[in-house]
């Protein structure tokens, strides 16, 4: 309802009723306004609900992992690749909030049950100038399913291979202006174990709790108030072998949300959008040795974000939609890595002009300014345009800037390697620890000035995206492309500052690398009849370090065969970035034969090789055993009803059983699942 | 013996030589021979009994160029060697030192070239040498050899805490004695393993194995 109602303040929504097409689907992330998907000037994708339950998939990374154009990325959990970035670059949000806990810069995406969700909208490309850091190379915004019905429930339970379990239950109640749901989630997995001769399991078995749950309230003169809450909690436990010795290692982790907000129409013409924004995560690690229990690592880490945003939607004459924003964050965290407690300050302007100045063409300009008390401020502004020059084609050009933020770590590690003796601190920190490491006469020597360690700037992009779709035979074919450019500059990595008399060395984080990720997004969609669905999607893409393609070019590369001989490099020979594959695809096919009452769901998804080691010492890929070679995954799924109440779904994950234990410990080859959902 | 048959003696001798040098001349028959290596130990570590950290001693292996021998190495109690001009590199860890400057009495020096090690077939100017104590490295140390994961021979992984040569990269040595010789490191590891194979238990770090080629008769051809 909301979102019909919001459409009426879009202007250049046609609402044309006098031809029986079911309305395209409206997305509120690519603009932060609700827009026809046809009609947005950015590429942007949408994963409704009915695509998740058809897919069988129990976590979001599943999902994910067969949508177009989108690769996940295994880092310390798993991440999503869009646009060639790892997943520190995109921004995850929940019901268009930021959604905190990252490790080593990855949100694990298995973290996330796909029940309760109405959509998932996908935007590529950066929006830094509507969501700030972290929508560099894309937002992915899940969307709660809205209570709608005036009384449902539903049981849902599910099993699949390495004991993996999976019961949850939803409700929802409508009485007249008051809506309600609530969803329960428990997930569970014993783990596996790739390389039984290795002591400890591959991955670990853990327990995944979640619960959320949505109140809305309508008001008079189209408004609305709803709060929303969510808490997650996982148990992991594993074991690993230290030098012969067996150790156990048990991680906690949990998180909770609260988003109060006020949808409120001011004036025929203006909206007031407030927004309370409350989340926390917090993990503890412990590792014990298991003869006697003794401890031999623990670390704590605590995160506190909170935000208040207040955005206001203006619609002007002549078609016209000024939207103008602003807030608040602080954030704190507290953590053994971070020598205590540190909080910092943000604030945040954005401005919007969508506008359509004739009814072929629409213009997008937007701006956004972060001002931070740890990093430099950044502006970032976006234009897109939408040009229809037919009712069915549609071309769009968007020019735009995205920035992450130096994270956590950059900025207030203080953390010692007891081990190996070294020592990173972050750059906030960075004085204060080595002032306390060199009053300790651990420092034998300085490298570089340390006063260079100063504040860091965000590491930032100027994107280009230039695309459009063409659709034929009344929708049953649609082509949708986009090229696409990414030039980064100001990435932040370590460099030694000063060596410790242990000749050990002491880090710190600076801006240095320059990539950039350039490409070609396909996706061809057919419904030759209306049981069958078919789609293709392609994706190119090249990476490249700015700085190893000069010091290629100056002929300084060399690689290294494996008999000895030294080669320079040309620029064919460098694979890019590590873990990009410069090809990929999709495979979607859906069949719903009436007459069967089945809903069969075929995906698959290839990849081409993809660099993941150094082996010959240049740092870059570039010999064959430093890629994964390609692979491609199939994936099955077959449900049918079952009279009124139930359902039944079956099928499996990775049906060709690719298994690579050394290269891909995180595929644990095939997955048979079944599930049965009770609807009241 | 008469003056005269001595003189006639000599240019014979004199004549004989300068015939050998045409049909052979002296500067080019040289030394073209590449010499290889093994697993020299630069204070590999062993676990600390207290807390299990590995430690190395902190002291070098010298090494002579000219003889192609360790001249004392890192485990051997007596020093004194280390203060002569018997070696030109010292190891340790990932640290190489030349004879000069700061860390010796001879006049050693160096210089890391971005060239492959069959492409270098003569040695730089001695402007372009550095030595230990007098010429700063990108990180600020003053050493011949610069030390850091890429500024000198070897680039350092952290996430695999590996250590490789990197390719393309040739160290031209000035010995103690002035000679000059080119060198290329080839593994850090005991065994030289294939770096993508490398086992911690098989294949401790902090053993060398390198190429060399060093020029006797003191010209600057390393070929």
């Amino acid at each position: 309802m909301i979102s019909l109602l919001l459409l009426l303040l879009v202007p250049q929504v046609v609402l044309d009723t006098s031809r029986a097409v079911p309305l395209p689907p409206v997305v509120v992330t690519a603009t932060r306004s609700a827009r026809p998907l046809t009609e947005v000037p950015v590429p942007t994708q949408l994963v409704p609900a009915e695509a998740i339950r058809r897919s069988g998939a129990a976590r979001l990374s599943d999902v994910l992992a067969e949508q177009p154009g989108l690769l996940l990325f295994e880092d310390h959990g798993t991440g999503l690749m869009i646009q060639g970035f790892e997943p520190d670059y995109t921004l995850l949000l929940l019901d268009g909030e930021p959604v905190i806990g990252r490790t080593a810069g990855t949100l694990d995406l298995k973290r996330f049950t796909v029940q309760g969700l109405d959509r998932i909208e996908i935007v590529r490309g950066p929006s830094s100038s509507l969501y700030g850091s972290e929508a560099l190379a894309g937002v992915v915004n899940l969307i709660r399913r809205r209570p709608e019905a005036p009384l449902a429930a539903s049981l849902h339970a599910r099993t699949e291979t390495h004991g993996t379990h999976q019961l949850g239950t939803s409700a929802e109640l409508r009485r007249g202006r008051l809506g309600a749901s609530l969803l329960l989630d428990h997930y569970r997995t014993e783990g596996y174990d790739l390389a039984p001769d290795v002591f400890g399991p591959t991955a670990p078995s853990l327990r995944d709790y979640t619960a959320d749950a949505y109140l809305t309230w309508d008001l008079p003169r189209r408004s609305l108030l709803s709060l929303a809450f969510r808490r997650h909690q996982q148990q992991r436990r594993s074991a690993f072998a230290l030098e012969g010795t067996p150790h156990d290692e048990s991680y906690r982790q949990m998180d909770w949300s609260l988003h109060p907000r006020l949808q409120q129409q001011l004036t025929r013409r203006m909206r007031l959008d407030a927004s309370l924004y409350l989340t926390g995560y917090e993990t503890r690690t412990r590792m014990t040795r298991r003869e006697d229990g003794a401890l031999y690592y623990a670390d704590r880490f605590s995160q506190a974000y909170r935000k208040l945003e207040l955005r206001l939607q203006q619609l002007l004459t002549d078609r016209q939609l000024l939207t103008l924003g602003g807030g608040a964050i602080e954030e704190a965290l507290e953590g053994d890595r971070y020598a205590g407690r540190v909080s910092a300050r943000s604030g945040f302007l954005f401005a919007q002009h969508e506008w359509t100045p004739r009814r072929w063409i629409e213009v997008v300009t937007g701006f956004r300014f972060d001002a931070h008390s740890d990093y430099a401020s950044r502006l970032s502004p976006r234009l897109a345009v939408l040009i229809r020059p037919a009712e069915t084609y549609r071309l769009r050009a968007s020019i735009g800037s995205g920035f992450k933020a130096p994270d956590f770590r950059q900025r207030y590690l203080v953390f010692t390697n007891a081990a190996a003796g070294y020592s990173v601190f972050g750059v906030t920190r960075f004085r204060e620890e080595l002032a306390r490491l060199q009053a300790e006469g651990q420092i034998a020597r300085l490298l570089i000035d340390p006063d260079r360690v100063t504040t860091l700037r965000p590491e930032s992009s100027v994107a280009f995206n230039l695309g459009g779709e063409a659709t034929w035979f009344d929708e049953a074919l649609t082509l949708s492309l986009n090229l696409f450019h990414n030039e980064v500059r100001d990435l932040i990595d370590t460099q030694p500052v000063a060596q410790k008399t242990n000749q050990a060395f002491v880090y710190s984080y600076f801006n240095l690398a320059r990539i950039y990720t350039r490409g070609l997004e396909a996706t061809l969609t057919a419904r030759p009849v209306s049981a069958l669905a078919l789609s293709l999607s392609y994706q190119y893409l090249e990476t490249a370090d700015r700085d190893v393609l000069e010091a290629i070019d100056a002929g300084r590369l060399y690689g290294r065969t494996a008999s000895g001989r030294d080669y320079r490099l040309r620029r064919s020979d460098y694979g890019g970035l590590f873990g990009r594959s410069r090809h990929s695809g999709t495979l979607q096919l859906r069949w719903q034969p009436t007459s069967l009452g089945l809903t069969v769901a075929l995906r698959g998804v290839w990849r081409s090789r993809y660099g993941y080691r150094d082996v010959d010492g240049n740092g870059v890929p570039n010999r064959t055993d430093e890629y994964v070679p390609g692979y491609s995954l199939w994936h099955l799924t077959v449900g049918r009803r079952l009279g009124r109440h139930l359902e039944l779904q079956g099928g499996a994950f990775n049906l060709f059983d690719l298994r690579r234990p050394a290269l891909m410990p995180f595929q644990p080859g095939r997955r048979w699942f079944v599930t049965l959902t009770v609807h009241v | 013996m008469h003056p005269r048959t001595f003189l006639l003696l000599s240019l014979t001798l004199v004549l004989l030589l300068a015939a050998c040098d045409s049909s052979e001349p002296l500067d080019e028959t040289t030394p073209v021979e590449a010499v290889r290596v093994e697993d020299l130990p630069a204070d590999p570590t062993t676990p600390d009994p207290q807390t299990g950290r590995p430690v190395g001693t902190g002291r070098y292996t010298f090494f002579s160029l000219r003889t192609g021998q360790i001249v004392l190495r890192y485990d051997e109690p007596d020093r004194s060697d280390s203060a002569s001009t018997a070696w030109d590199l010292a190891f340790q860890g990932t640290n190489i030192l030349i004879n000069g400057g700061t860390s010796g009495p001879g006049q050693g020096g160096a210089v890391v070239l971005e060239v492959p090690f069959e492409e270098v077939t003569e040695a730089p100017t001695d402007d372009q040498f550095r030595v230990d104590g007098v010429d700063e490295c990108p990180n600020g140390v003053k050493r011949a050899i610069c030390p850091g994961s890429g500024n000198g021979w070897y680039n350092y992984d952290p996430t695999t805490h590996i250590v490789t040569p990197i390719p393309g990269r040739t160290i031209v040595v000035r010995t103690a004695d002035g000679r000059y010789a080119k060198v290329r490191i080839l593994s850090y590891y005991k065994g030289a393993p294939d770096p993508g194979a490398i086992d911690p238990e098989a294949n401790p770090s902090r053993y060398y194995t390198f190429e060399y080629v060093f020029q006797p008769d003191g010209s600057r051809r390393l070929q």
